[in-house]
């Protein structure tokens, strides 16, 4: 009896986890990155790039523009793409990632005198050049759905911390 | 001394050099005629001739186009996935789909998949003699040649004479393989069993050769980089560097003793005819 109920504690924490995982997959996600890149100098190499991301899993829809210098990548819903990797991506292609502009879910939460929104074990820091108002809309430990502007970050120096400033609220 | 007709003949003949060299010269120059405007969202990359219309690449769009004199759209065959450096050989178009390794041949709208025996990365030209095809295979850094069912390639990652570095475009002419060995920035030929015969460019310091067309006298590559065509006789010397109204130029095509140029950046051809404007 006592073998049972352990196994029956042990199958509800088994199951509370698989929860929890599934539910932070659903509600931190990088949903939309327009990534700029510098350095796309020839079509072929531009596609090169479509090429590389169309390798990576999570990603819905590529395109790259040489024109306007930017790769535009739509993700799945159950995508765990980070920004990292996307901008690794670039860097192995032998150009240069630069801002981004990006529609995230992911936790907000209020550390010392500013906002972060994490996902995906990554930090998005958001900075004051974010309006006032958008700024009020953040409440700890609810996922928010946002548009935003990623700033560059010199590519020997990627980590998985960012700065954002919130264009739009769009959840 | 004037009365001398020893020395009046020199004269003449001396007159007569200098003014078949402006006029033979003028008839081997390529002046600036005029542009075809394309529509808005076409990016021109490539072209190529079937029965004197032209066809032009566009990857942007993921499409290649039948288009007029004019620039307008004859026809538009699309779902192509990024096509690149087109061709031509009689009634068919080649097109090398960059993002899949895969050749297409399209016969009358027709699109057929083409078998090419050998693993592709990145096909970004295509030329089509008789029975040999060649590709400028641009991730492996070679030209791949099939006839038939045997396939030879050309080439291997480098710097050095005979290795390549990124190839976009290649052209068989008269049993010769030329190749425009982009990010080496010069053209390669070789000949049918890929022994380098010529290197040409490299004194020229151009910058990203991309676009190459090749005449009976001529050889016309395009430096994309620094908005130019260069125009070569077949030793190698530069015979004229054309810029006007260039933009992004990604191919050149010569029909009917006239020279299309593809400019990428600025959705319009530039075409230029032999001798004065």
């Amino acid at each position: 009896m006592k073998k049972y109920r352990i196994m029956k504690h042990l199958s509800l924490i088994l199951l509370l986890t698989i929860g929890s995982l599934i539910s932070q997959v659903a509600s931190a996600q990088l949903l939309q990155v327009d990534q700029t890149v510098y350095g796309m100098d020839c079509a072929p190499c531009a596609y090169g790039m479509e090429r590389s991301f169309n390798k990576m899993d999570g990603l819905e829809k590529v395109r790259v523009s040489l024109n306007e210098g930017k790769a535009y990548l739509d993700l799945s819903e159950t995508n765990r793409v980070t920004l990292y990797a996307i901008q690794e991506k670039v860097k192995e292609g032998g150009f240069t990632a630069k801002k981004a502009e990006i529609v995230l879910k992911g936790k907000a939460e209020k550390q010392v005198d500013e906002w972060v929104i994490t996902q995906n074990e990554e930090i998005f820091r958001v900075t004051q050049a974010t309006e006032d108002g958008l700024m009020a809309s953040l409440q700890p430990g609810k996922t928010v759905k946002i548009r935003g502007t990623v700033s560059d970050v010199k590519d020997e120096a990627l980590d998985n911390q960012w700065e954002i400033q919130i264009k739009e609220a769009l959840e | 001394m004037m009365k001398n007709p020893a020395f009046l003949a020199k004269i003449f003949l001396h007159l007569g050099v200098i003014a078949c060299f402006i006029g033979c010269s003028n008839e081997q120059s390529w002046t600036f005629n005029h542009q075809i405007s394309l529509p808005e969202k076409v990016r021109p990359l490539a072209m190529a001739e079937i029965r004197d219309t032209l066809w032009i690449s566009d990857p942007q769009n993921f499409r290649v186009l039948k288009v007029d004199s004019s620039g307008r759209i004859l026809d538009s065959i699309g779902r192509f996935q990024r096509p690149m450096n087109i061709g031509s050989f009689g009634d068919k178009l080649y097109v090398p789909e960059f993002l899949t390794d895969t050749i297409w041949e399209l016969n009358n709208k027709e699109k057929h998949y083409f078998p090419i025996n050998t693993n592709l990365q990145g096909p970004a030209g295509i030329t089509v003699h008789q029975d040999t095809m060649a590709i400028a295979d641009f991730y492996s850094h070679r030209i791949v040649l099939q006839s038939g069912n045997e396939v030879n390639s050309i080439g291997s990652r480098g710097h050095d004479s005979g290795q390549m570095y990124y190839p976009i475009d290649v052209e068989i002419h008269k049993g010769r393989v030329f190749v425009a060995d982009a990010y080496n920035h010069r053209i390669q030929i070789f000949n049918d069993e890929g022994t380098l015969q010529k290197i040409i460019g490299v004194s020229d310091t151009l910058k990203v050769t991309s676009g190459i067309n090749i005449s009976d006298n001529m050889i016309f590559v395009t430096a994309q980089e620094q908005d130019r065509v260069m125009v070569y006789d077949h030793e190698g010397n530069l015979l004229q560097r054309l810029t006007e109204k260039i933009r992004y130029p990604t191919d050149v095509l010569l029909k009917n003793d006239t020279l299309y140029i593809a400019n990428f950046k600025a959705n319009a051809l530039s075409v230029f005819v032999k001798g004065g404007a």
